[in-house]
């Protein structure tokens, strides 16, 4: 666990994650941000701000370039501990914040709050978000349970597992994640899945019509038969942040496209 | 040279008759396997499920495994000839390295299929081909020396595009997008899970007919392994069995590499084995090599598959932790014959 960071009036702050950035600006500290990573591109006034470079490999020069007060990562698993490691010895006061889950996101609101000195800010961004949640969930609510598979990669099929945004996305709306218990990033067999028989596959790796019909190929599959093979790629679904709401809702009309044109 | 003397048909028919048999149960142990090793459910039949996991996952994914790895196993016996270097193996020459950027800048810059009218062409394959033959022609005119082809020049040039095609693609992997980078790393490890079926019958053919016409060329390896001069000397064309040689196994391997990646020591592990066991002559070898390849790449896909089920591990983690040690074993309990033998 890093050290507390204490609270103060940090005017300088380099964000390491998209997801931060997005936070940061929603709590109107937007204009404290002096560094994002290449990946920052949303909201748009974040993507003209200097690059210190992506969010698993900055760099350290153009990080001190920008004298920073206050440098904000999530942290994704042990992927950033050594940028951790190498911020620290730089003398840089580094703020680590967990944003993996739902719950995970509003603490770090709290804790971005918190040490920023803007707890009411925080605390209004957590209820309009919480509201934004449950209305999202309550459009979907009493619909059949689903069983569902998320791909989000191929060569291998890695499907998107437990202890992940994704996986919340999905529990919440009431789906059943059939690659479950297997960790968080599954490298399934593709005989599992078909043994599995999810009934909608939500494929986040499919570049076009070809990768599609190797969905196809596969009469037992439900997913097939029913025309429930979905693309999705949208930074709203990876990004645990202020747009959770929108990527909760994105979920959903794909998953019950019956109830949008409602 | 005595196992040369001592090949009789009995004796070539006989141990390819046995590999041939060990392919066919390996195969067969692979395709009727139960999903889950603990469970029985292949045992439904007849449902479409199991028609769908037997024919359209299994048959494919077997019969890719086993022109993968007879292909990579025939290769690397004739780069170690060919090269008279007992570390070389297919991957060795470059054109490996030259497939995956291809395949990877293909994948990066967005164009990895196209549909021409109405049909898809998958051009990653395509272009992971075409980077493949360009090494080839590439190495070949680099390392040719005076109108000759010698084969230290071959490897050293060889390594060096191999190391120059890995930092390209590690370049490739810096300014990829994260979710495009298992994509990348496919290539690096390589795969037979979710292989693209049409395209492995073009690559697999092809693969094929280069084993095939290589296979006319043992004699001629037996030859050159003497030496150049006592080679030239028993009226061997060295140079022309080089540039064949060379191009054959280039052709086989960008064919391969194309659509499954690179999968490691096969290539390197399956011919150092049939030379303890069966001896170094390339008549015998070359073909028990194919054989023996395949069962083997099979048998470790099999395992890749069940032993952490439903989790699937990468093929080459599996050829290296079963062949490794058996490897060992085997050179040490065959003291009598040396490495150098090649």
């Amino acid at each position: 666990m890093p050290p507390t960071v204490q609270a103060g009036e940090y005017g300088r702050i380099v964000s390491l994650t998209p997801s931060i950035t997005e936070i940061l600006f929603a709590l109107d500290a937007g204009d404290r941000v002096r560094g994002v990573t290449a990946w920052c591109d949303y909201p748009p006034e974040a993507a003209s701000l200097p690059v210190v470079g992506d969010f698993l490999k900055p760099n350290m020069e153009a990080m001190l370039a920008i004298k920073p007060d206050l440098v904000i990562l999530a942290a994704t698993g042990n992927l950033l501990r050594e940028s951790y490691d190498n911020l620290v010895r730089l003398d840089l006061e580094v703020l680590v914040v967990w944003n993996n889950t739902i719950d995970e996101t509003f603490e770090a609101v709290r804790e971005i709050g918190r040490v920023l000195k803007i707890d009411q800010d925080a605390a209004r961004l957590e209820k309009t978000l919480r509201q934004k949640l449950d209305e999202t969930k309550k459009r979907y609510e009493g619909l059949p349970k689903k069983r569902i598979l998320w791909v989000m990669g191929r060569k291998p099929l890695v499907a998107v597992g437990e202890g992940t945004f994704q996986n919340e996305l999905i529990e919440s709306l009431g789906g059943i994640n059939v690659a479950t218990g297997m960790g968080a990033w599954p490298v399934l067999n593709m005989e599992f899945v078909l043994a599995a028989d999810p009934e909608i596959i939500i494929d986040s790796a499919m570049d076009d019509e070809s990768d599609e019909n190797q969905w196809k190929r596969f009469s037992s599959l439900t997913a097939v038969n029913e025309g429930r093979i979905h693309h999705l790629n949208s930074d709203l679904v990876y990004r645990p942040g202020p747009r959770m709401a929108e990527g909760l809702d994105l979920v959903g009309r794909t998953l019950f496209p019956e109830i949008s044109s409602r | 040279m005595t196992d040369i003397k001592n090949l009789t048909p009995g004796r070539w028919v006989t141990s390819l008759a046995i590999l041939a048999a060990l392919l066919v149960v390996v195969s067969l142990i692979a395709f009727y396997m139960p999903l889950d090793p603990l469970g029985s459910f292949l045992g439904r039949g007849g449902s479409e499920l199991t028609d769908d996991i037997l024919y359209k996952i299994r048959l494919p994914r077997i019969l890719a495994a086993a022109v993968v790895g007879g292909s990579l196993g025939a290769c690397g016996v004739i780069l170690q000839a060919l090269l008279r270097n007992p570390l070389a193996y297919p991957h060795i020459l470059g054109i490996s390295g030259g497939a995956a950027v291809g395949g990877v800048g293909a994948r990066l810059f967005g164009f990895s299929v196209a549909v021409v009218a109405g049909i898809t062409i998958p051009c990653g394959a395509i272009a992971a081909f075409g980077t493949a033959l360009a090494t080839t022609f590439l190495v070949y005119f680099t390392a040719r020396n005076r109108g000759r082809l010698e084969p230290v020049t071959l490897i050293l040039v060889g390594v060096v595009f191999n190391a120059f095609a890995g930092a390209l693609i590690l370049f490739l992997f810096a300014v990829a997008d994260m979710r495009e980078a298992r994509g990348i790393l496919f290539w690096m490890v390589g795969s037979l899970d979710f292989i693209n079926v049409d395209l492995f019958y073009w690559a697999g053919t092809i693969a094929l007919v280069g084993v095939c016409g290589l296979v006319p060329l043992a004699r001629s390896l037996n030859i050159l392994t003497l030496g150049d001069e006592a080679a030239a000397s028993l009226g061997v064309h060295v140079e022309r069995i080089r540039v064949l040689a060379f191009v054959g196994t280039s052709l086989i391997v960008g064919a391969v590499v194309s659509f499954c990646g690179m999968i490691g020591f096969v290539g390197l592990i399956v011919p150092h084995l049939f030379r303890l066991i069966i001896g170094t002559d390339h008549r015998l070898l070359l073909p028990a090599s194919f054989l023996g390849g395949a069962a083997f790449l099979v048998a470790a896909d099999l395992v890749s598959r069940i032993v952490l089920y439903p989790i699937q591990l990468p093929v080459g983690i599996i050829t290296a932790f079963c062949g490794g040690p058996f490897f060992l074993y085997l050179l040490k309990s065959h003291r009598r014959r040396t490495l150098n033998n090649v």
